[in-house]
């Protein structure tokens, strides 16, 4: 791939004159944080998106594909994270779907379950054919994925984070059919976090940041420091000037929380931690390491099996989303269009959806027009919410504006404790600058307690005084003051290379 | 009093009754199983087999020809699923309000299209020579007491209604259609990334529910009764689509469910000569269906729910 | 921005505009095709409901029971869903409230409490007739389309029942009930016309299901939850509650809408079968965008389209039942997202563009 630049529709460059290749017989991983850049890349090699400049040549010859099909009819085989299974349909069923074998009238069920026979002989991919998907391990079922794109005849096959869902006996065994697949002489794109899985399996490494290459080297020229390094580097330091924090009362206690996913795996094991008040705590973690579904918990959206949070000194289980938001908890959820907000609904009406009960809001049973809306054009204004007027269906407006929206509500819900899942994901710079300045105020100001969650370093550097690592649904590390952290030791805690002891983490509930 | 019911004959010709009413319900739950399958609600099972029953007898009287008139039926039924699926999926239209109005439509049009033809709004009986479909006596089986006045002796179609279950069976099962159609349902992401069109699918499942409500249609005008009347399926589409969402599109389960709403109008029309208020025993058929679709979620529910605990109770034992 | 607010609304508008202009179309085609003077039935359809002071006024007096059940559906549809028990509770109510009428006749009220007493009956038998669906959906998850439609034919039933059994005028040589208490109907206003006092219950009962569904907290969480169920969980609202309320509100003002009719169009209760306007209910409300003040509005297009109808239909040979296809095609164009959706697309390109023209600087912030 050539020169590949992607730019979205709301400016957001993802890919920049990207350029790399893959060689046959070659395992190349393709490393990089999230929102580096490399889904999209995956997307525009199988067709998913389009690239605005740039060119794929495959074998010494162009080619554009217009869709995944196209992508899979030039021998481009792709497993995803999601797997692209139907549950109750058996392993063959799966296998062919889309290129079913038939017989006369009938599908051709015993040729299926030869064709999926003879892929998983060839490679070692040991299923069952006559299997129902449901009955399979999750190991299992990748097997099944990769079965699916090589009955397809694929000779590049994309593994889209393969290991994140696997246990360490399965991903043994996924290496091992991997390097049969390369000694048949197919090419493997790897995507991965994991660096020591890396450095195991691949023949070479690219590294993207940013939208951009940052390098491109042979696996044994390379250790996992080094790749970390260049991962998680920071090339534009904004600083935020903020007073040190003033610890207060604990906010939130967090004693041995549990939460379950809903494969019925822990992702979020045994977790202890304080936040006070005035205080910002930042969560920093690969995503999918527990902490979207500790945030879910916290805010009532989603359930913890074992443990006890406390907010204000109360606890949360068993009461209702609304009892938990008047214990003090606002939430900026981690997605702003299908949980932050209706898009049909006005700007005013989505600023007042967790309030219009209050006394504050109302005259007799009626909602006290004057009051939204002075309320609602004080938030414009304080916010910088770029709308035409506060009745604008929220939809009309940017991705960096809907968010603004969000922040306001919850940040004027005289809450004090906020939890603030990826608040800057996908916005423009300077509604990011904006969100970050006025989290550290309230906190300084007002005093109130605040868990910020975030994929992005820079962000969970600047902002937060108290900093924790996740890593497999639990800390990995727990630092007391982040200006003594540096990046390059951040990444090693976070893509698990280092772990803290338990002594140091405990200080987190201190 | 139970001597009248409790004798040989009474039973034959009752059991008889229950196959006769479920028949209509039996075929149009079977094509909901197609659309159930393939993920979506088809509430349009009552216009479709209306306007199938209608088709039926103006194709049947026009042509005199038993064949053409049941064609006519399952073009007619086919033709609704055609703009249902235009509406839904190419306008974008919600389903359910594309379902709805067209029942709507449908009850109104056939009134419309009966008085066009018939010069009156209510039926056709005594104006349309329109054409039955034959019935059909099993020989030996006719002769075994019971038995025999129950399941012989039947409309043709009511075999082909039974003889569709394992059709369909076999069409879910075994063809590449009923694949990808499971597929779509369950995963439409994994179907569209391995070229299969979500739509088309979606489409055809329709059009093959139109099918087997263009049978229930033909059926209800030209078996059940020899005549289109206003109205004349009365919420058998409902009932049909209560009974695939409970056996949760089983083309066996449906059949059974099917049966069991069979059974109840059976038990209504039985208890129509007796003393009982004949109003109510008119409500009795529908007050089941609500019950019995209660009850199943009842039961799914209090399913669900031991499950979630017994997932509980094994992490705080850990 | 401001353009594409603009240009959505004027598609908006111009959908409905369309989709009844090919409805109108449609109609004098067929008109034009089946009828024998084809002229004088376009003529009598496009401008008979306004000839009249009699025709006019049966416009209206069709408007009342419009505009009951499109709030009732307003409600239903502002909470996304499809509860179509509207339709058998209005004429349930119908029923009830006649039967309570002769029970309380004793009393001897007044002309004006005494319907009064008699709607808000109405309005109570609806409200818990339509909890029984909203139940089955919220607790059990039962498909709410189903339990309504099969309720509508059980209350139909009953309704026969009650009429047959309690209050059945054999004296009379159609089946209809005793005469209703004089004091229990709504008078008229209009002399010359049966248009009658029930207007003004109707435009109140419009009135306040709009300030309900707009101007209260629990109306805006219930728009929240038909919106978007997953962000009224988020901010805290009781979804169940929510949509039980909207649901059981929408059954009491159908349950009104059958009281209003009976007792100001009727003498007796004689309905034998569903009167329908719960179903045209569905129409009305979706020609309104689920908003109940533009539900007079659209309670009067559809009453012009249905007494055009009607007027055809007795003046010539064209029964009125056509009306019925052109409602769907109404509401299914009125809905489709992507009914003219490729033209609307190419406006708000076209106007980007341009304002992209006009000021690249300003775009590129």
């Amino acid at each position: 791939m050539q020169n590949i630049s992607k730019i979205y529709g709301n400016g957001f460059v993802a890919n920049k004159d990207i350029t790399f290749s893959v060689n046959e017989k070659e395992i190349l991983a393709l490393v990089g944080e999230n929102g580096a850049g490399k889904t999209t890349l995956m997307k525009i090699l199988f067709g998913m998106e389009q690239p605005q400049s740039g060119q794929i040549i495959l074998e010494g010859k162009e080619v554009r594909f217009q869709n995944p099909i196209e992508a899979i009819a030039a021998g481009i085989g792709m497993v995803h994270q999601h797997f692209m299974q139907a549950l109750s349909l058996t392993v063959a069923e799966n296998v062919v779907l889309g290129i079913e074998p038939t017989k006369g009238l009938c599908f051709d069920m015993e040729k299926a379950v030869r064709m999926t026979q003879e892929v998983s002989d060839r490679y070692d991919l040991r299923v069952e054919a006559r299997a129902r998907i449901c009955d399979l391990s999750i190991g299992q079922r990748q097997k099944v994925e990769i079965i699916k794109a090589l009955v397809r005849e694929a000779r590049i096959l994309v593994l889209d984070e393969p290991t994140a869902v696997l246990t360490p006996q399965e991903t043994e065994e996924l290496f091992e059919q991997i390097k049969i697949l390369r000694e048949n002489g197919h090419s493997i794109i790897f995507i991965s976090h994991k660096l020591d899985e890396v450095m195991r399996l691949c023949d070479r490494v690219t590294v993207l940041r940013r939208g951009r290459i940052i390098g491109s080297e042979k696996t044994e020229n390379l250790n996992e420091r080094k790749i970390s390094r260049m991962m998680v580097g920071r090339d534009v330091v904004t600083s935020i000037d903020k007073e040190p924090a003033r610890s207060r009362e604990t906010i939130l206690e967090c004693r041995d929380v549990v939460c379950l996913n809903e494969n019925g795996r822990k992702a979020v094991n045994q977790i202890s931690f304080n936040i006070h008040g005035g205080e910002i705590l930042g969560i920093a973690g690969v995503e999918g390491n527990g902490q979207n579904e500790l945030a879910l918990a916290i805010t009532g959206m989603g359930n913890y099996e074992c443990g006890s949070i406390r907010v204000n000194g109360q606890e949360i289980k068993g009461r209702d989303i609304d009892q938990i938001r008047a214990l003090g908890v606002a939430h900026i959820s981690e997605d702003r269009m299908r949980m932050g907000s209706a898009g049909e609904l006005s700007v005013k009406e989505n600023l007042i959806s967790d309030r219009m009960f209050k006394k504050e809001f109302r005259r007799g049973p009626f909602i006290d027009r004057k009051k939204v809306n002075d309320f609602a054009d004080a938030c414009i204004r304080e916010y910088e919410i770029a709308c035409d007027h506060r009745d604008e269906p929220i939809r009309m407006l940017s991705g960096g504006n809907m968010q603004k929206v969000i922040v306001a509500r919850e940040f004027t819900s005289g809450a004090n404790l906020i939890v603030a899942n990826q608040p800057t994901r996908g916005v423009d710079i300077g509604t990011c600058d904006m969100i970050r300045r006025k989290l550290i105020d309230k906190t300084r100001k007002d005093g109130i307690g605040a868990l910020l969650i975030s994929a992005d370093l820079n962000e969970v550097l600047e902002v937060s005084d108290r900093l924790l690592v996740f890593y497999k649904g639990k800390i990995a590390a727990y630092f007391e003051n982040v200006k003594e952290v540096t990046e390059e030791e951040l990444g090693e805690y976070m893509l698990g290379l280092k772990t803290m002891n338990q002594e140091q983490i405990r200080e987190a509930a201190g | 009093m139970l001597e009248t019911y409790w004798n040989v004959e009474w039973i034959g010709s009752f059991l008889f009754s229950v196959i006769r009413i479920s028949t209509p319900l039996i075929f149009a739950a079977l094509g909901a199983c197609f659309t159930k399958k393939a993920g979506l609600l088809n509430m349009a099972l009552e216009s479709m087999m209306l306007v199938g029953a209608l088709c039926g007898v103006l194709a049947s009287a026009a042509s005199q020809s038993l064949f053409l008139g049941f064609l006519g039926a399952v073009a007619g039924a086919v033709a609704i699923a055609g703009i249902i699926c235009y509406c839904a999926f190419f306008l974008k239209t919600d389903l359910y309000l594309t379902s709805i109005s067209i029942n709507l439509a449908a009850s109104g049009g056939t009134v419309f299209i009966l008085y066009l033809v018939c010069g009156q709004k209510s039926t056709s009986a005594g104006i349309l020579k329109s054409l039955t479909i034959p019935k059909l006596t099993i020989p030996l089986i006719e002769k075994i007491p019971v038995l025999g006045a129950a399941v012989s002796g039947h409309n043709v179609l009511t075999y082909v209604a039974f003889f569709c279950v394992f059709l369909v069976y076999f069409l879910l099962k075994k063809t590449r259609i009923g694949l990808r159609i499971k597929s779509v349902g369950e995963n439409p992401h994994a179907a569209e990334s391995v070229g299969i069109s979500v739509r088309r699918i979606q489409t055809i499942s329709f059009l093959i529910s139109g099918v087997f409500c263009g049978c229930a249609g033909a059926f209800m005008s030209m078996g059940y009764v020899s005549w289109f009347a206003r109205d004349m399926l009365a919420g058998r589409g409902f009932i049909s689509m209560s009974a695939t969402n409970i056996s949760n599109a089983s083309p066996f389960l449906s059949m059974l469910s099917a049966m069991m709403f069979g059974l109840s109008q059976a038990i209504a029309n039985a208890l129509q000569i007796t003393s009982a208020p004949a109003e109510l025993v008119s409500a009795l058929p529908y007050i089941m269906t609500i019950l019995l679709v209660m009850l199943f979620a009842l039961i799914r529910i209090g399913r669900r729910r031991r499950k979630m605990a017994k997932l509980a109770g094994a992490i705080q034992e850990e | 921005m401001k353009k594409t607010r603009r240009i959505e609304t004027m598609f908006e508008i111009l959908r409905i505009v369309v989709a009844m202009g090919i409805a109108y179309i449609l109609a004098m085609l067929v008109l034009f095709l089946i009828s024998e003077e084809p002229l004088e039935a376009i003529r009598n359809f496009a401008m008979g409901p306004l000839s009249t002071k009699r025709r006019f006024s049966s416009m209206l007096e069709l408007m009342i029971p419009f505009m009951f059940t499109g709030s009732c559906m307003c409600m239903m549809y502002s909470a996304n869903r499809f509860n179509l028990v509207g339709e058998g509770v209005f004429l349930f109510s119908g029923c009830i409230i006649t039967f309570m009428a002769f029970v309380l006749e004793p009393l001897g009220l007044s002309s004006i409490v005494f319907p009064a007493v008699l709607i808000a009956i109405g309005a109570l038998t609806g409200g818990i007739i339509a909890s029984v669906p909203a139940v089955a959906r919220e607790k059990l998850e039962v498909n709410e389309v189903v339990v309504s439609i099969m309720m509508n034919y059980a209350l139909l039933y009953l309704s026969n029942y009650v009429l047959r059994n309690f209050m059945l005028d054999t004296s009379i040589t159609y089946s209809a009930s005793f005469a209703l208490p004089e004091a229990s109907r709504l008078a008229g206003i209009w002399h010359g016309t049966r248009l009658h006092m029930g207007i003004f219950v109707a435009i109140g009962a419009v009135i306040l299901s709009w300030l309900f569904l707009y101007h209260t907290p629990t109306g805006l969480s219930i728009r929240i939850c038909g919106l978007n169920a997953e962000f009224s969980r988020y901010s805290g609202i009781h979804v169940v509650a929510s949509c039980m309320i909207a649901q059981i509100l929408g059954g009491a003002l159908a349950g009104m809408g059958g009281a209003v009719q009976i007792l100001g169009l009727y003498d007796r209760f004689q309905w034998d079968s569903l009167t329908q306007y719960g179903f045209d209910g569905l129409l009305v409300s979706v020609l309104a965008k689920r908003n109940p003040i533009l539900v007079p509005v659209a309670a009067f297009l559809l009453a012009y389209l249905r007494i055009g109808a009607d007027i055809v239909n007795y003046s010539t040979d064209v029964p009125a039942e056509f009306v019925s296809v052109l409602q769907a095609i109404i509401i299914l164009l009125v809905a489709a997202q992507e009914f003219l959706g490729r033209y609307k697309s190419k406006a708000i390109f076209n106007a980007a563009r341009k304002s992209m023209d006009k000021a690249p600087a300003k775009e590129a912030n």
